[in-house]
């Protein structure tokens, strides 16, 4: 049989690159490639994708598509037969409109614009609705349904996982699980590769750029979940107070209404609940980020919001100006909080070379060394592997124990671990 | 800060606010017969602009809606509120000697013209524009532009103020 994908590289990404002989891989077949963060993962994926080029890198070698090398095939003809899902999913959209985006996504395809695969993935109410106003699981969603739809025979997801609820996690698996029966091939970058286990015939994991395993799937070679637990702490004071709130997106229905909530100081809130609900909405509101139609937020004390996506976060450069600013040029502690979130080799790289990994633990770090009261952050593990996970969980217990108050949003179950209270957002 | 956001706001409801719906769905050659003789009429006659302002804002209250007029008059207000302002200056500088009436009629002129070119704009389709593109035959990548510029002004709009909001929230004491 012949595979639907083959690569062979001699050097490719960055400089000092990798080296990944005979990757190949046959319909039916899932690859997981996995890997701590910044070890080349979402890179590896360029290069297959043949995206690497566009965003300064390089590839020696080859990938064949089928029989032909990705090079000579036309965009529009990699567009369908290659689906690409990015870590940052809101970059793969072109459309203002969920209609729009879906269709043109297809006609460009040669495809008729039918709506069975965004109805089957709880989109069908939003055709109508602006892409700027997707969450950032309702866009991935999005982009499975066009990819389905459009019949690729490879589709490549980069850390499907991070920003979808428990409910998209299960119709995802199933959804992988019919696609790989129908005979198309899929590779996951992800890093809770034990989530594939059932399904995954392959790995490769990475490490510093370089694969320390690439070949059948083994699941020893996979460290288990991190094992993190602390008491449950309480508090009676009020941290911030939300009270009557009404709130809605420009031309969209109320997100909120007349919404009240307490968030008690000195401990661990996560808001938690399916996606679209609201979350991040909440946590914008709750900083000032946004102003709600009606009603009132009281709150004492700084507070800081770092947002799901990490490079709206930052007001300078590199890493080093960033963390210089925010710990206000005290390089003992910069250096201290670099080593800690394993920081120390990205220092001096600009911002927008780093992987989403490298700009979250930045964002988290910088945000960290500048002393608030109050933290709200929207997904912090999201895209972190369990070392870097585990580093950023126990900052946050540490930052709750010295009386800080720490509001997150997250789908993460290893953040649910570290919770002292949850608010399920989107129910009564 | 919050003046920038709510200028982002505003612009966001004038242009981006809605998808493919309403007038936007209407049929190319009738969309095109309407900006003609919409042109025709605030070039002709003098105080034209004014009718077309108003039958705009009225199309624009069916479609897109409420919120899009008050955006659209207050944005266009700013604007007039600019053109009157200027004009009374050069009259204070000497420059120019126009009546309190004249002044008052520069402020209307650019708040109907500004409106209906709002208009014009938020009934035009990107999608229509994208498919004139590639019957036109230009390049496959090219066809993509209208479309992508309605789909990232919008969320370049939307990172900007995020990003300004969470640098103010830094610096604040």
């Amino acid at each position: 049989m012949q595979p639907v994908i083959y690569a062979e590289l001699r050097e490719a990404g960055y400089p000092n690159g990798f080296t990944i002989r005979d990757v190949e891989l046959y319909p039916g077949e899932l690859l997981v490639i996995a890997g701590e963060s910044g070890s080349g993962k979402t890179t590896l994926v360029r290069v297959l994708t043949g995206t690497i080029e566009l965003v300064g890198g390089y590839c020696r070698g080859k990938v064949l598509i089928g029989n032909t090398p990705i090079n000579e095939i036309s965009p529009n003809e990699l567009h369908s037969k290659v689906a690409y899902i990015p870590q940052e999913p809101w970059f793969a959209l072109i459309g203002y409109s969920v209609e729009i985006e879906y269709c043109h996504s297809l006609a460009v395809a040669g495809h008729t614009c039918e709506f069975f695969n965004l109805m089957k993935l709880g989109l069908g109410r939003k055709l109508k609705n602006p892409t700027y106003g997707l969450s950032a699981g309702e866009t991935q969603r999005l982009i499975w349904a066009e990819a389905l739809t459009r019949n690729s025979s490879i589709i490549i997801l980069d850390e499907p996982l991070v920003y979808i609820d428990r409910y998209a996690r299960e119709m995802l698996q199933s959804v992988v699980k019919t696609t790989l029966k129908d005979g198309k091939a899929v590779v996951v970058v992800d890093h809770n590769p034990l989530f594939w286990k059932d399904l995954a015939s392959k790995i490769i994991y990475l490490q510093n750029g370089q694969p320390i395993y690439s070949g059948q799937w083994r699941n020893d070679l996979i460290s288990h979940s991190l094992t993190f637990n602390r008491g449950v702490r309480s508090s009676g004071e009020v941290a911030i107070r939300v009270e009557n709130i009404w709130f809605k997106y420009p031309g969209g229905e109320y997100l909120f209404r007349d919404f009240s909530l307490s968030i008690k100081e000195k401990i661990i809130t996560g808001l938690t609940g399916p996606n679209g609900s609201g979350k991040s909405t909440l946590l914008k509101i709750m900083a000032g980020v946004l102003k709600p139609k009606r009603g009132k937020v009281i709150g004492k004390g700084k507070r800081i919001y770092t947002p799901e996506n990490p490079l709206l976060y930052f007001a300078k450069p590199t890493p080093w100006e960033e963390l210089h600013y925010a710990g206000s040029g005290d390089e003992s502690k910069l250096l201290d909080i670099a080593e800690r979130f394993n920081l120390n080799k990205v220092l001096h790289r600009p911002l927008a070379r780093l992987s989403s990994g490298e700009r979250r633990r930045v964002a988290l770090a910088s945000a960290f060394l500048s002393k608030y009261q109050i933290y709200l952050l929207d997904e912090p593990t999201g895209g972190l592997d369990d070392d870097s996970s585990r580093e950023v969980l126990e900052h946050l217990t540490e930052m709750a124990d010295s009386g800080l108050t720490i509001i997150l949003s997250t789908h993460d179950e290893r953040v649910f671990r570290i919770l002292d209270e949850t608010v399920e957002v989107g129910g009564e | 800060m919050s003046i920038i956001g709510a200028l982002v706001s505003i612009v966001y409801k004038v242009f981006f606010m809605r998808g493919e719906e309403g007038f936007r769905r209407a049929e190319f050659f009738s969309k095109l017969i309407f900006i003609l003789s919409t042109l025709t009429l605030v070039f002709r006659r003098p105080d034209g602009v004014i009718i077309t302002g108003f039958i705009t804002l009225l199309l624009g209250l069916y479609h897109p809606g409420i919120e899009w007029a008050l955006s659209t008059l207050v944005l266009t207000s700013t604007l007039g509120a600019y053109m009157g302002l200027s004009t009374l200056l050069s009259n204070f500088l000497g420059w120019s000697s126009l009546s309190i009436f004249q002044v008052f009629m520069v402020v209307v002129r650019t708040i109907s013209f500004s409106t209906t070119i709002i208009f014009i704009v938020t009934i035009l389709s990107p999608r229509a524009l994208s498919n004139i593109l590639r019957k036109i035959g230009l390049k496959k990548l090219v066809v993509h532009i209208p479309i992508l510029i309605w789909r990232l002004i919008p969320y370049g709009m939307k990172w900007f103020t995020e990003s300004l909001m969470i640098g103010s929230l830094k610096t604040k004491e």
